[in-house]
């Protein structure tokens, strides 16, 4: 029996305490190779964060550019003209300023004009009635 | 004896492994902690520092002028890699630049140089086609700001431009550069094989500092209506230029100020110097009769005169030191006539009343011979000769606008003081500096410069020069329909070697609305129309149309009722 028995080597490993203090630097190296990795991918994506967060703030600025060209007086005219409209600054006669209790304000163009107007209507009403 | 044999080369192994693992670890370590100052890793970049914007008086809602960053592309013909060819990489840089392509590839056979600007691009988009090493190369960029002007040639004598090495060269971009320049930031890092930025190994990050933005009183809808105006005047009546100034008479401010021919900022080498001048504060030129109204308002704080005061002008020709001045003019008039008619005799009269040294120093209370001050450079002082040195002639030449020389700043400052009782303000067109983080950097206060005539004097004055736009008077053609309208035409010969031309004059009208309770004052000024020259006829209409927007704009109220059917709101031609 006892030579069939396979024959068992026993070795001798490495004392417990300098195994003890090879797990730990070999533990404490990949803590820092595993810490190091990832603040570098973190310190990748701030980068690249920062990257796209200036891209956008370029093109910001150029977008505001082009729509600050887009809003000139003379290309408004322009673009209104082509769909057949004309815009301009009322004139004094089509504008009627009121006072604090909402009453025309006497003595305008707009107001003497409408006044000068009804009367005359007025007139010929009373001259077609008679 | 085996078992001892096998132990042993456990061991030995685990050594090696261990001496193995020691290495790496030193390497590591090496490659980690250690000051690796001889390899090149240094990572530094320079961050654009961007130019502050310039805006109108419409808050930030229109900015006139804008910094955008953008790419300066170039090209290094030895660095294009075999492999390439050189006829696709032009291709794809004339389609990213909007160049041609033969031009590019012609570049490419240039072996002279190893810097050859391609050209400058804002778009992103061109930058990535640009960058892809897998289709382009011997293709670099740099960053750098370029100045952009978003509404093209509108203010640009006021603007100034910026030149290639970015700083301001005229106008506001001049005066105020050292607020409007950005300071660049600053990165200092280490970078990767790749040469990408190691961010876990970046030392200094400096951010750029944009720079303050200034903010005008000058309007763009104002100077939309003066720009079209100056510009149909001067065509029309094929001038050499022409200028026109819009002032707040309360405060001094400039709400308008264009000069014709104009240019593009952002293509500012496109013109000659001579373009880039803004007129109306660098041109020095003989009023005219327009002066006639800072000799009358001089006389009547003199008490030499009142406006009823009559003064025989006789038959229109008047010989005096033995030179004669002509009229239009004959029999007695009035002061108040004098200055509606233009009487060139009257005020010549008007000026011999005073001693030189008074009429002089009257001339200088209205700021003529010195700059006025305002934020732009190449301000003319004029000409005023000191009265020791007058010629017996002299007296009854300045009173009309001739042997004195004047800018049209000066001119309308001193009609905006008639308009304001004689209270004389220096005029500015920056409102306000803030600086990137919203800090008030400078604010503009209206300014006294003095007061050169009394209240009572320049209320006087002021009706007088509404009977000049009155039927009968000079510039009955710069009447706006709804208000008052005070003003002086001024047609004065161009002074040249030896004399006066006979054929070049400058035409100009000044004036201000409403004429009772004036809010704001026009000066229009055309040199060498044609081929009418009169500024009752050239620029008094461009006044009225000017006036008239401006009025509108402002919304002033109209202070004159209709009298008449007139079915037209606009001023009349």
């Amino acid at each position: 029996m006892r030579r069939n028995r396979k024959k068992q080597v026993r070795v001798k490993f490495l004392p417990v305490p300098a195994a003890g203090v090879i797990v730990l630097i070999v533990s404490v190296a990949l803590s820092y190779w595993f810490m190091d990795s990832k603040s570098g991918q973190l310190g990748q994506e701030i980068r690249k964060c920062e990257q796209k967060y200036a891209a956008l703030e370029n093109e910001r600025v150029r977008e505001e550019a082009r729509w600050n060209e887009k809003k000139t007086p003379e290309k408004l005219e322009r673009a209104m003209l082509q769909h057949g409209l004309l815009m301009t600054y009322p004139t004094p006669e089509q504008v009627v300023r009121m006072d604090e209790n909402g009453r025309p304000i006497a003595g305008q163009i707009a107001v003497v004009k409408f006044q000068r107007n009804r009367n005359a209507g007025e007139r010929v009403a009373k001259s077609v009635q008679q | 004896m085996q078992e001892r044999g096998e132990e042993m080369r456990i061991w030995l192994i685990a050594a090696l492994l261990f001496l193995a693992l020691c290495g790496l670890a030193a390497k590591l370590a090496y490659l980690h902690l250690g000051n690796h100052s001889k390899v090149k890793r240094e990572y530094t970049r320079e961050l654009l520092g961007l130019r502050g914007r310039i805006f109108d008086c419409n808050s930030d809602q229109f900015p006139m002028a804008v910094s955008l960053p953008a790419r300066q592309f170039f090209l290094d013909p030895q660095a294009v890699k075999k492999g390439y060819d050189v006829r696709s990489i032009s291709k794809i840089v004339a389609e990213a630049l909007n160049l041609d392509e033969n031009d590019v590839l012609a570049k490419f056979h240039q072996t002279d140089s190893r810097y050859i600007k391609l050209g400058i691009s804002t778009s992103d988009q061109a930058f990535s086609v640009l960058s892809d090493l897998k289709r382009v190369s011997g293709v670099g960029a740099e960053e750098l700001p370029i100045r952009s002007y978003p509404q093209g040639r509108r203010m640009s004598h006021v603007l100034g431009f910026v030149n290639n090495l970015g700083v301001g060269g005229a106008g506001v971009e001049q005066t105020f550069n050292r607020y409007l320049k950005g300071t660049p930031g600053l990165i200092t890092s280490e970078m990767d094989a790749g040469r990408i930025e190691i961010w876990s190994r970046r030392k200094v990050h400096v951010p750029p500092i944009p720079g303050s933005d200034v903010y005008l009183t000058l309007d763009h809808n104002i100077q939309y209506e003066v720009e079209q105006t100056l510009k149909d005047v001067v065509e029309k009546f094929q001038a050499v230029r022409g200028w026109v100034i819009v002032q707040r008479v309360k405060t001094g401010a400039i709400l308008a100020m264009a000069s014709y021919p104009d240019f593009e900022p952002e293509h500012y080498t496109e013109e000659s110097g001579d373009i880039w001048r803004n007129n109306a504060l660098a041109v020095v030129y003989e009023p005219g009769s327009i002066m006639k109204s800072v000799t009358v308002a001089s006389a009547l704080n003199e008490h030499l005169v009142t406006p009823n005061t009559m003064i025989d002008v006789g038959e229109g020709t008047w010989f005096y030191a033995g030179k004669p001045l002509h009229d239009h003019v004959t029999g007695c008039i009035s002061v108040s006539t004098a200055l509606k008619k233009s009487s060139n005799i009257a005020c010549a009269k008007i000026g011999l009343m005073f001693k030189p040294q008074r009429l002089e120093s009257y001339l200088r209370a209205f700021n003529f011979g010195d700059q006025l001050g305002i934020e732009l450079p190449g301000e003319e002082k004029g000409i005023l000769a000191r009265s020791k040195d007058w010629s017996k002639l002299t007296p009854t030449r300045v009173p009309i606008g001739q042997g004195i020389a004047v800018t049209g700043l000066q001119m309308i400052n001193a009609y905006s003081t008639l308009a304001n009782d004689g209270v004389m303000m220096r005029p500015y067109l920056v409102e306000k500096i803030v600086s990137p983080s919203g800090e008030l950097v400078f604010r503009a206060q209206p300014e006294v410069l003095g007061r050169p005539v009394r209240p009572e004097v320049a209320r006087a004055v002021r009706e007088m020069l509404i009977g000049v736009t009155e039927e009968g008077g000079t510039g009955k053609r710069a009447t706006v329909a709804g208000y008052s309208v005070g003003g002086k035409t001024g047609t004065a010969q161009k002074a040249v070697p030896g004399g006066y031309s006979s054929t070049d004059y400058y035409a100009s009208f000044v004036g201000f609305v409403p004429a009772h309770e004036p809010v704001f004052s026009v000066l229009v000024s055309v040199e060498r129309p044609r081929p009418q020259h009169t500024g009752g006829f050239v620029s008094a209409p461009a006044f009225a149309k000017i006036a008239a927007a401006t009025a509108r704009y402002l919304e002033v109220p109209p202070d004159q009722p209709v009298e008449q059917d007139d079915d037209s709101g606009d001023a009349q031609p």
